[in-house]
């Protein structure tokens, strides 16, 4: 076991049990807060708050979240990072990974909205993506979350170069007030033609 | 609730699965339990303990551990009805959880919990040898009687109050549990951790006088929400238990009882 010493994060939720939504299996969905993005209409704005959220070292997650080890095992499921932003948690994540073993499926919902090197560290040590593209127009992109595009591209493209199309599950939002239906078919059509497969189309929601 | 149901049922196909690949005699009885459901319970992961230690003594011995392989998706298929999880996690009203302010809580007190410290108040002691009932499940006495107490056995003990009791009324929040997660939602206030989740078990005593005695958080969700819902259970007044007897007679008496509060995750 490799313990790195000092590595902790805030993780405003753990939800164990989910099932066939982020993954095959069994999954548990850890909720990192900390997001570079500030979009409209986020589900769970108390991820801006770097404050907020319970303190957690990995060996202390790892403690709490293998009570259903036996069900990742037998179902190939196991933790989804989410949040907030995972990929601002590569420390954490390596270091949970030396914990639980390569057969627990580690997959993190992202907007890859990081720097492609955080992007090529954590690639060995995931199973699965599921990427939140928002929309591949930059000025749609950029109105809606404050932030350019760019990068997110430019990791989206690497990972598809550099590893295998099937852990890539890109979700591809409907926005309402942001983009247009004709917006959310431009997306797609430029994502199948970047060669991402499994792509989600889905509608936010606004409460 | 119905989520949580076919969640269990799922997982309960899962260990049912694990067990039959192992050759592990696992009986599984149908639940029964009518009330809300969040997938699991503590029947639902003592059964996978179980399943773990089994499978322990079968590594032990040198036997292969089939646990890998099953298909969420086809046993999520094969279940009338399965709703598809959504991508947030939102307090469930039909949990009876309340969103109060930012706070949200599920309560509930298990009558299961409920000890009784009869003899700790002389009127009720008294009253054991001339009176006492029937229909009465008290599932736990202290029975720490005084010396001089003329008794044979527990049972005997029961039984006598058994035959003279009427009714027994287990201590309540004034307005009922309701009302009590509304106490707690209002009067944590904006101090409060509203990002906390899980859940919290508040030990404590309700003496006949309604006031709460004793108050311990016997399983914390964090320092902080567990010293503020300390300081408000201090602060509260209950309807103490009252013993009914054959004759009408209410006698209030001091029971110790459990509250659990389940603080869920806000909009995720």
């Amino acid at each position: 076991m490799n313990k790195e010493d000092g590595v902790v994060a805030r993780i405003f939720g753990v939800s164990r049990h989910r099932l066939t939504t982020d993954g095959e299996g069994v999954t548990t969905l850890v909720a990192f807060n900390g997001c570079p993005l500030r979009c409209k209409y986020c589900l769970n704005k108390q991820s801006w708050e770097p404050e907020k959220g319970r303190l957690y070292t990995p060996e202390l997650l790892f403690e709490e979240v293998k009570i259903d080890q036996l069900y990742f095992l037998a179902t190939h499921g196991g933790i989804t990072f989410g949040g907030g932003e995972p990929l601002l948690q590569l420390p954490f994540i390596q270091a949970f990974r030396n914990l639980c073993g390569r057969q627990w499926q580690i997959v993190v919902e992202t907007s890859l909205h990081v720097p492609l090197a955080t992007v090529q560290a954590i690639d060995p040590i995931v199973d699965g993506y599921i990427i939140d593209i928002k929309d591949m127009n930059p000025e749609i992109y950029e109105a809606y979350t404050g932030k350019a595009n760019n990068i997110v591209l430019e990791n989206l493209q690497w990972l598809l170069q550099n590893g295998d199309p099937d852990r890539i599950k890109v979700r591809v939002p409907h926005i309402p007030e942001f983009n247009t239906d004709e917006d959310v078919a431009n997306s797609i059509e430029r994502l199948k033609s970047m060669g991402v497969m499994d792509i989600d189309e889905f509608h936010y929601i606004i409460r | 609730m119905a989520k949580g149901k076919q969640t269990c049922k799922i997982l309960k196909e899962i260990r049912k699965q694990i067990a039959a690949e192992n050759d592990i005699d696992l009986v599984v009885s149908e639940c029964t339990y009518q009330g809300d459901c969040l997938g699991t319970c503590p029947k639902c992961e003592a059964e996978v303990r179980y399943l773990e230690r089994e499978l322990e003594k079968r590594q032990r011995m040198g036997k292969a551990a089939m646990v890998a392989g099953l298909s969420v998706g086809l046993l999520a298929s094969s279940q009338v009805g399965l709703a598809q999880q959504p991508d947030t996690i939102t307090p469930k009203s039909n949990y009876s959880e309340e969103l109060m302010g930012k706070v949200a809580i599920r309560g509930e007190i298990p009558i299961r919990y409920i000890a009784i410290d009869l003899f700790a108040h002389r009127e009720v002691m008294d009253l054991f040898a001339p009176s006492v009932t029937k229909n009465l499940e008290i599932v736990g006495f202290n029975l720490n009687a005084p010396d001089d107490w003329d008794w044979t056995s527990e049972n005997d003990f029961m039984e006598l109050v058994k035959a003279n009791t009427k009714n027994f009324y287990i201590p309540a929040f004034s307005g009922g549990e309701s009302e009590l997660i509304n106490f707690i939602s209002q009067n944590l206030g904006e101090n409060a951790d509203c990002y906390a989740f899980g859940d919290m078990e508040v030990a404590f005593t309700v003496e006949p006088n309604g006031r709460l005695l004793h108050v311990d958080i016997i399983t914390g969700v964090n320092d902080q929400l567990d010293a503020q819902v300390a300081a408000l259970f201090k602060f509260m007044e209950w309807k103490p238990a009252i013993w009914e007897l054959n004759s009408g007679e209410k006698i209030p008496f001091a029971c110790q009882c459990v509250q659990k509060l389940h603080f869920p995750m806000i909009t995720y």
